[in-house]
């Protein structure tokens, strides 16, 4: 009786141990649906700041069953520094192209364009410089989505 | 000894259990994000380039407008695709947006494939298509060159290329897309000169595809 407790208990933990592992995985800071496409949502999954330069990353995740094909130009996509009233766009390399990915073209500083499959999910990246004014949070927009609001930095 | 291998054992069958979880994102295909190893050193030229205001804009009351478009509905969204349609070149009247294209610049010479270098100028054209959702007329026009049969044929592929390249490139909803071709019947400028002699000009803005979205 006592072993069978014994099982139970490190089973439990061990369970315990898998979930927390899991979990710091699969992390989303916020999540927007799309307006444009059916089914479809978008993760922020991580923010992080090195030499005043924001990194972004999301996943574009398509719930439904039907594919969707999911498009924007990376220079639509802006953050806005709602405390002073400022946006900033990406950081766009010397060849005129936006630091952010994957892309399909590099129409105008390149396009994220690709179809995601019912059930698959498609993730991007983006760099933006830090607001000048280092406000404590910022809001994203990324044509299509609903926009990410008071993201912490 | 006997109290390690079952703990062992255990945390083996409680990771393969978890693993088969249903999750918000694990129980989907996912793509790794790869961030290329040069893109940080990239962002930190680009950001010393920007100066000190790190090319901060001021948050004017049209960019509120576009931030916030979703919850301003119909109206507001009316008005952030008015404003792209301006940029396009597009012409307003009470029932549609037109936007004249040159043929010369979509398709090469009796041909009806999109042109690479016009893709660009297509895919603007889609993103407002796409955003503002309502129905859409691409008719195709040729100059006079040819027989009339052979234009009106040309014309209609012409309108079926920029039809099928804004639903298969720019996600366009097919439903939302009609195309027609209308030859030569209906010149935007003359053929010939009053002499009879050619004009090349009048034949150049004769050859167009023309996008109306209904209001």
């Amino acid at each position: 009786m006592k072993s069978i407790l014994k099982i139970f208990l490190i089973f439990g933990a061990a369970l315990l141990i898998a979930g927390i592992s899991w979990t710091a995985a699969a992390e989303v800071i916020q999540t927007q649906e799309s307006d444009s496409w059916d089914g479809v949502e978008g993760d922020l999954i991580r923010v992080s700041v090195r030499n005043d330069i924001l990194t972004l990353r999301f996943k574009f995740r398509n719930s439904g069953s039907d594919s969707a094909d999911i498009q924007f130009l990376y220079k639509d996509c802006y953050i806005v520094d709602e405390t002073n009233q400022k946006k900033y766009f990406m950081l766009k390399d010397s060849e005129g192209q936006f630091l952010g990915g994957p892309k399909d073209k590099d129409w105008d500083g390149g396009r994220f364009g690709f179809r995601i499959f019912g059930g698959s999910s498609k993730g991007c990246w983006m760099k933006f410089p830090v607001p000048a004014d280092n406000p404590e949070t910022i809001s994203i927009t990324i044509p299509g989505f609903f926009p990410f609001k008071e993201v912490g930095l | 000894m006997k109290a390690s291998k079952t703990a062992v054992f255990c945390l083996l069958l409680a990771l393969t259990w978890s693993s088969g979880l249903p999750h918000s994102t694990g129980a989907l295909q996912e793509d790794e994000i790869v961030i290329p190893s040069d893109a940080h050193a990239r962002a930190v030229a680009a950001l010393q380039a920007l100066g000190p205001d790190r090319g901060a804009l001021p948050l004017s009351s049209r960019v509120l407008e576009i931030e916030g478009i979703i919850s301003l509905g119909v109206s507001g969204r009316s008005e952030k695709i008015r404003s792209a349609l301006k940029d396009l070149g597009a012409e307003e009247s009470e029932t549609d947006f037109l936007i004249e294209l040159e043929g010369d610049v979509l398709f090469d010479f009796d041909r009806w494939t999109i042109r690479e270098d016009a893709e660009g100028t297509l895919a603007g054209v889609g993103e407002v298509i796409r955003d503002y959702g309502h129905p859409v007329s691409i008719i195709g026009h040729t100059d006079s060159k040819g027989s009339e049969a052979y234009n009106q044929e040309l014309s209609e592929k012409r309108a079926g290329s920029v039809g099928d390249w804004l639903v298969t490139n720019a996600g366009v909803d097919a439903k939302l897309i009609e195309t027609t071709g209308r030859g030569e019947s209906e010149p935007a400028a003359p053929n010939s000169l009053p002499d009879g002699s050619d004009n090349p000009e009048g034949r150049q803005k004769n050859r167009r595809v023309e996008i109306r979205i209904k209001k």
